[in-house]
């Protein structure tokens, strides 16, 4: 068991700043000591994801994963992780507007962990960011 | 023979003859020739009497021509034979010999045998004395039979000189002796000798053998156009998709070879007026139509075209052309044209203009070698031609512009479809971006509405829940708006699912449970439902929608809902039809046509929730599928829903 008092490393692939927002606002109601790492950009995300292998260096505890993403989009960086043994193991979430039911199967069949529709009021972030604490962390 | 043996014993003596006394025996007796008072009374003019009653007047002509005939082959036997010799003696030897046997004494009052042209004058023949005797002699003249005796002696003669002499001789009883004092006179030669001499040709009906041989060459006439007539229609019914061109060119043969002309052409206007073409040419040789084309561009404004092309004067005149003599044209045929026919020359020429909507078009020419006459039969039979041709120019004409139509429409439709798909592209992404902006309005809103209520005032209280309700109500109609796209849109290949109706009917059940629940509803299937092959997610949405309004849409205290398979009933063969029944609120008549409608409503939000969006996605679903929707319903009772859903051979 982890222990969730601790500080955790999120990497937040997100382009919208409000969800950004929403999402810091919704794990802090939740107690959830995190390290917002945010990047804006599926491109950003396979960078920084491909220097901190290379580089030895410490991975996100979890990663949230907007589907809808400029530049590469955040299909191609599930595939990334899900792919490459070094970070094939971190709990990826597909956070996303998207309520097709193919882009849900599809994400599951790539080796997401989860996949959750961005919800539509601060009181369902908070019920599904506590979701993911207990999911991830217990 | 009687006759012979008096020529040549006894004619010599005979030098006058006094006609006819009577002997009581009723016999009249010269020389050695004999004939009865009744054979002339009862046998000849009761002959020419029966005669009449069978033929009518052509009797004066039968009797004409019979003593022609007679008079003919008795006087070519004697001239052959060198009893009488072809000249002036031989023919007074003649109407001697005739007189001799009793007959008018007849003599040359006039002989001009060069010209074919005799006066004859005598007293009394036998025709003349058997009529006065009858008293059957009226203003006629009455002596056909020797009309023609002396006309035969003429011809025979003439004839004689002449072997190439084949026209008809007329004879002209001048003067009668029995309606003067005069002697009787006949004049004899051709018609228009006679006519040049004032003497007037009587007209009598030809017999029903000549009448006959001229219908004869009529009707052969006739049957030779229609012939031709049988070749164009020929060519024309085999002519639908040909272009005026060809019609020309297949037309123009029989159009000339009916009448044998030898050279044929059809100009055409083209290039929108400015030039004149040669479209098609019978006779000319290869080269003809190019190196004319061009000579008709060179000179289309000279003045000279006028002359040198009659088919150029009757299009820009808009009539027919008739040039019987073409050395009476005042400027004749190009040096082209006539060198194109070497070693021939045009004698005659009939153009006829094409005519449409009172244009001009063109024109059809024939031309003749040797001088023509153009009858009116001709004429009307050129008309015929003109009128083909001009139909192909207007039948290809509608058609080309129907073809410019039907690819306009064509194209229309493209560009329609087009912005079709992009409209149902854009609602897609409009609806799917909207709500990402929504989402955070809504987001936000709950923040202020969980941790900041209390420090508002009432009214804002009730500002704040008022942005909450409509933003809500605004995803509600961008989610309708998103399915509605939906509809419309490819499903990347998964419309050949097969889909078990009464599986969806489950599962629609299964989604709709908690609404069910609340309302105390029951589902019914009556009828097992067959399997159909499309797309499960639209048809899904399609039973959903209709089910849900069913229980949504209804104030009983168990609302029930029946869905049956409706037997082809005015359905297509190639459709089921399934009904849901439902004892809800009904639909009053008067909104039928709202019913369908995009986020049409019929009641207010407060009676019944919703966007008004279901039923216009169900019936845009089922036009995909080229499939109906409609209803029954009568308000306070329920409405039965009837839709359409392909059939599918499961077993294919």
């Amino acid at each position: 068991m982890r222990d969730f008092k601790k500080e955790i490393n999120i990497l937040l692939v997100e382009d919208n700043q409000d969800d950004v927002l929403l999402t810091q606002l919704a794990a802090g109601e939740c107690n959830i000591n995190g390290n917002f790492l945010v990047v804006n950009n599926g491109k950003t995300a396979l960078q920084l994801l491909d220097s901190l292998v290379d580089e030895m260096k410490k991975l996100p505890d979890l990663i949230m994963l907007d589907i809808n993403l400029p530049k590469v989009t955040g299909i191609e960086v599930l595939k990334y992780i899900k792919s490459c043994e070094y970070t094939s193991s971190i709990p990826t979430i597909i956070f996303t507007s998207s309520d097709s039911m193919s882009d849900m199967k599809y994400c599951y069949e790539l080796g997401a962990d989860l996949f959750i529709r961005k919800p539509n009021s601060i009181g369902d972030f908070k019920e599904i960011m506590q979701y993911i604490k207990n999911y991830c962390f217990v | 023979m009687p006759l012979e043996s008096a020529l040549t014993s006894e004619h010599k003596k005979l030098d006058k003859l006094s006609m006819i006394s009577l002997p009581k025996a009723g016999r009249l007796e010269m020389g050695m020739s004999r004939m009865c008072v009744f054979d002339i009374l009862g046998g000849f003019l009761t002959l020419k009497e029966s005669l009449k009653t069978e033929v009518g007047d052509n009797v004066k002509e039968i009797l004409y021509k019979s003593g022609y005939e007679a008079a003919r082959l008795f006087l070519e036997r004697l001239i052959e034979n060198k009893t009488f010799s072809p000249d002036e003696t031989g023919l007074q030897n003649a109407l001697l010999q005739y007189s001799l046997a009793g007959f008018g004494n007849f003599s040359i009052a006039d002989c001009d045998l060069k010209n074919c042209y005799v006066t004859i004058v005598g007293s009394d023949c036998f025709e003349a004395w058997a009529h006065k005797e009858k008293k059957l002699f009226d203003n006629e003249q009455v002596c056909d039979y020797t009309r023609g005796v002396l006309a035969g002696f003429i011809g025979s003669i003439y004839t004689f000189q002449n072997p190439d002499f084949v026209k008809e001789l007329f004879c002209v009883e001048t003067s009668c002796s029995l309606k003067s004092k005069k002697n009787c006179c006949f004049v004899i030669g051709q018609k228009s000798m006679l006519v040049q001499r004032n003497i007037n040709v009587p007209e009598y009906a030809k017999p029903p053998k000549h009448e006959l041989e001229l219908k004869a060459t009529s009707l052969e006439k006739t049957l030779k156009r229609l012939k031709a007539i049988e070749d164009i229609s020929y060519v024309c019914s085999n002519l639908f998709t040909a272009d005026v061109a060809t019609t020309s060119h297949k037309v123009l043969k029989p159009f000339c070879e009916l009448t044998g002309a030898n050279y044929g052409v059809v100009l055409l206007l083209k290039n929108f007026d400015k030039q004149i073409c040669l479209e098609a040419t019978y006779g000319f040789p290869e080269h003809f139509k190019d190196s004319f084309n061009k000579e008709l561009m060179v000179t289309i404004n000279s003045e000279n075209i006028h002359e040198n092309w009659p088919s150029v004067r009757s299009m820009l005149k808009k009539q027919i052309v008739v040039i019987k003599d073409t050395t009476q044209m005042s400027v004749g045929f190009s040096k082209l044209f006539n060198d194109s026919i070497k070693p021939n020359k045009i004698k005659s020429v009939a153009s006829v203009p094409l005519v449409i909507n009172d244009k001009a078009v063109g024109a059809i020419t024939k031309y003749f070698s040797r001088s023509h006459v153009f009858d009116d039969e001709e004429l009307s039979f050129m008309k015929t031609t003109a009128n083909i041709i001009t139909s192909t120019i207007e039948r290809n004409h509608l058609l080309e512009v129907a073809r410019k139509s039907e690819n306009k429409l064509a194209e229309a439709n493209e560009v329609l479809k087009q912005v079709n798909q992009e409209l149902d592209s854009f609602v897609y992404i409009a609806s799917h971006d909207l709500r990402e902006p929504l989402r955070t309005i809504e987001s936000f809103v709950s923040i202020i509405q969980d941790k900041l209520t209390k420090d508002l005032y009432p009214h804002q209280q009730d500002y704040l829940f008022r942005i909450v309700k409509a933003t809500q109500r605004m995803r509600k109609l961008i989610e309708d708006l998103t399915h509605l796209a939906r509809a419309t849109r490819d499903t990347n290949g998964k419309e050949k699912e097969v889909i078990d109706l009464n599986a969806i009917v489950t599962e629609v059940q299964f989604e709709l449970t908690a609404f069910i629940e609340k309302k105390n509803a029951e589902i019914v299937l009556h009828d097992k439902l067959p399997k159909i092959i499309g797309n499960k997610e639209k048809i899904l949405s399609v039973f959903k929608n209709l089910i849900a309004n069913g229980i949504k849409f209804n104030e009983s205290k168990k609302p029930l809902l029946v869905i049956r398979l409706i037997d082809n009933v005015g359905v297509a063969l190639s459709k089921i039809c399934i009904c849901i029944e439902d004892n809800g609120i009904g639909i009053e008549k008067e909104y039928t046509d709202k019913v369908f409608g995009l986020f049409q409503r019929l009641h207010a939000e407060e009676e019944y929730e919703g966007t008004g969006a279901g039923l216009a996605i169900v019936k845009k679903i089922l036009e995909k599928y080229n499939c109906e929707i409609w209803f029954e319903s009568e308000k306070g009772k329920g409405s039965k829903f009837y839709f359409t859903l392909p059939k599918t051979d499961l077993k294919n």
